[in-house]
């Protein structure tokens, strides 16, 4: 059995290099409230209060982010691998085996990733949260304190939760029909509606209670300005799978057809490509945070100009954001590495029938474009929303929508790191291998 | 000759160290334009490999490949994909259609690789002849696996190259099925194209105009028009 695990790390090392990062981030971003809570405990008084408030608040974002990511990432990296399950099972490994080969894998990797994640977290939490602290009134010349607890805390959390995860879809796969599992199809992810029901409705009551509160808390440091976008973000990302399916639609249907090299024919064929690389979500959170964010930023200083608002705190609202953003892009990153092998299987192909390098180049882009203008599109619309949102509430008509200079790079960067993980050499692969 | 290995060897490094595994030996052989040509030979003997070096989507490690007169060697990779493209048509024993387009879009496919738009009529006809016209609007998830393996076939019917490589193209076939499509790939080679057929099937060889036998990587054996005995006992002898 040990031999089996070992082998079958070493078989799919991609895949579980994919989940390390993710579980390497969650780890990190983990530090900065596990930090937070120490520093708050070293205080006293009304600094202690005003520490504690931002590690509250940083804490809800990061494990919110963090146990999606990781969950999704691990259950990703056991669905993507059903086919090698269902072949120990043909051969004889017991079902009640399978999680316990799954969870040592999952324990052993992630435990790895969650400590060099710590570590990492270890070394930039403290300048990024002094610099947020730097700048909060009454909080200038606070240290942060990181001890091994926060260390430990960070990477014990993030093991508990990759495992769990990864548990939860191996028992789910090791009940499946061995025959099911070695069809070549990797089924959708099976839509559990109600906590995905249950997180929206809670974050738009959340984003509701901010805008009706925002003209009274424009005094206090209108922190919540800098939240709505964001926050807005998250729950189209979460909910919005209709929306998103009408956005990637769209977008593969005004992508320049240069002749046929985007192979795939038709704006049904790119959205369905999509679809299968399952990273449009993660990259509308990735793209849309920052953006939204600043945004806000603008938006505020905007406000402040006129005096309707003061500029708001942005150094502790990115200390917020920073962990969901890296979670984000981690999870973009593995999505599209966890479907990589079927990936170069399709562009194997499209070379056997003729397809050149230059045209198999074009066809990656042509999908990797189509997820991250549909993310970028999305991201737009939601932080617009909220802007406009905002703006209403404090009876701020006369704004028009603040720049989103934002945008441009973070769809290059998006497209850059989505090509470069799609491209793949043909020379190594052959169709008979497939 | 529209195909021709001279000499083909071919070797495979695998991923520990340790001498390279010698697939493929001096084999020559060489398939006209109009014939019909099987490949026989036990499992093992190198007949996909001698497939997939004769479509040049495996570099031989030693001699000759030539495709419609062009020895792939010489040239590089986007020269080889246009020439492929040009010129032979593979069904693979895998299928290898892509997931996400319709089993319509997976045979116009290499038409439109090949920057020409696909002829509505053909594409019809290949798919009603192989029984595929309610399953045009399918993704290859949605079919059994003779469906696919039909889809495969419809692809490189479709193609019209002058070259047609068939990997056990009526494995996952049942005997009408498999009839029909061992008579659709005879009368493409009739339509001066040739075919060349790797299959276990000895009644499948035995309806070509030469049957070639490959053991341990060479050839050992050809058959000019042979019944299925003399495939069988040819077969035989080589195990």
């Amino acid at each position: 059995m040990i031999r089996l695990v070992l082998t079958d790390l070493r078989s799919a090392l991609g895949l579980w290099v994919a989940t390390a990062v993710v579980v390497m981030v969650a780890a990190a971003a983990f530090v900065v409230p596990a930090s937070l809570v120490e520093t708050g405990a070293r205080l006293q008084g009304v600094r202690a209060l005003a520490v504690f408030s931002l590690a509250g608040t940083t804490t809800a974002f990061t494990v919110a982010a963090a146990s999606l990511v990781v969950s999704r990432a691990a259950s990703d990296l056991v669905r993507v691998r059903r086919a090698e399950v269902g072949r120990w099972l043909v051969v004889g490994v017991l079902p009640a085996a399978i999680p316990r080969i799954v969870g040592a894998q999952l324990a052993l990797v992630s435990t790895g990733a969650s400590i060099v994640g710590a570590a990492l977290g270890a070394v930039v939490a403290p300048p990024l949260i002094a610099w947020a602290l730097a700048t909060a009134s009454g909080l200038s010349g606070v240290r942060p304190t990181i001890g091994p607890w926060a260390i430990g805390a960070a990477a014990a959390l993030t093991v508990v939760i990759a495992t769990g995860a990864g548990l939860r879809a191996a028992r789910a796969v090791a009940s499946s029909p061995p025959l099911q599992l070695l069809s070549e199809t990797t089924p959708s992810r099976a839509r559990r509606r109600w906590p995905r029901v249950v997180g929206v409705l809670v974050i738009l009551a959340v984003v509701a209670q901010m805008v009706i509160t925002l003209p009274s808390a424009v005094d206090a440091g209108a922190q919540q300005l800098l939240l709505i976008g964001p926050l807005t973000v998250v729950c189209v990302a979460l909910g919005g799978i209709p929306i998103l399916r009408a956005v990637v639609s769209v977008t593969a249907a005004i992508l320049p057809r240069w002749s046929v090299t985007t192979f795939e024919l038709s704006r049904d064929a790119l959205m369905r490509a999509s679809e299968r690389l399952g990273a449009a979500s993660p990259f509308v959170v990735a793209i849309g945070l920052p953006v939204a964010f600043l945004d806000g930023v603008a938006l505020s200083a905007s406000l402040a100009g006129d005096g309707v608002g003061p500029s708001a705190g942005w150094p502790s609202a990115t200390l917020i954001l920073a962990g969901p953003v890296a979670l984000a892009m981690a999870a973009g990153f593995a999505a599209v590495h966890a479907r990589r092998p079927s990936r170069e299987a399709d562009l194997v192909v499209l070379t056997a029938l003729g397809a050149s390098p230059r045209m198999r180049l074009a066809v990656v882009v042509a999908e990797s474009m189509t997820i991250v203008l549909a993310a970028a599109v999305i991201a737009a619309l939601a932080t617009l929303t909220a802007h406009a949102a905002a703006l209403i509430s404090l009876g701020a008509v006369a704004h028009p929508p603040t720049t989103l200079d934002a945008t441009p790079w973070l769809v290059l960067t998006g497209i850059a790191c989505a090509v470069a993980l799609l491209a793949s050499p043909h020379e190594r692969t052959s169709p008979w291998r497939h | 000759m529209l195909l021709s290995a001279t000499g083909l060897g071919k070797e495979f490094r695998g991923p520990r160290r340790g001498a390279p595994t010698r697939v493929l030996r001096d084999v020559t052989l060489s398939v006209a334009e109009g014939e019909f040509v099987a490949v026989v030979g036990p499992s093992g003997s190198g007949k996909s490999t001698l497939l997939a070096c004769l479509a040049g989507l495996e570099p031989a490690t030693s001699g000759r490949v030539e495709l419609a007169g062009i020895d792939l060697s010489t040239l590089g990779l986007s020269g080889l994909a246009r020439h492929r493209r040009r010129t032979v048509s593979v069904i693979f024993q895998a299928y290898n259609l892509l997931p996400t387009l319709t089993v319509r879009e997976n045979v116009e496919l290499p038409a439109r690789l090949a920057h020409r738009r696909p002829d509505e009529r053909d594409v019809m006809s290949a798919l009603d002849e192989l029984g595929l016209l309610a399953c045009a609007d399918r993704l290859p998830s949605e079919l059994s696996g003779g469906q696919q393996q039909r889809t495969a076939i419809a692809r490189a019917i479709v193609a019209a190259t002058p070259v047609l490589l068939a990997d056990e193209p009526t494995g996952a076939l049942d005997q009408a099925n498999g009839r029909v499509v061992l008579e659709r790939l005879a009368a493409t080679a009739g339509a001066r194209r040739a075919v060349l057929l790797v299959t276990h099937d000895l009644d499948a060889a035995a309806r070509c105009d030469r049957v070639l036998v490959l053991r341990d990587g060479r050839l050992v054996n050809e058959l000019v028009s042979p019944t299925s005995r003399q495939v069988f006992d040819a077969v035989a002898a080589t195990t």
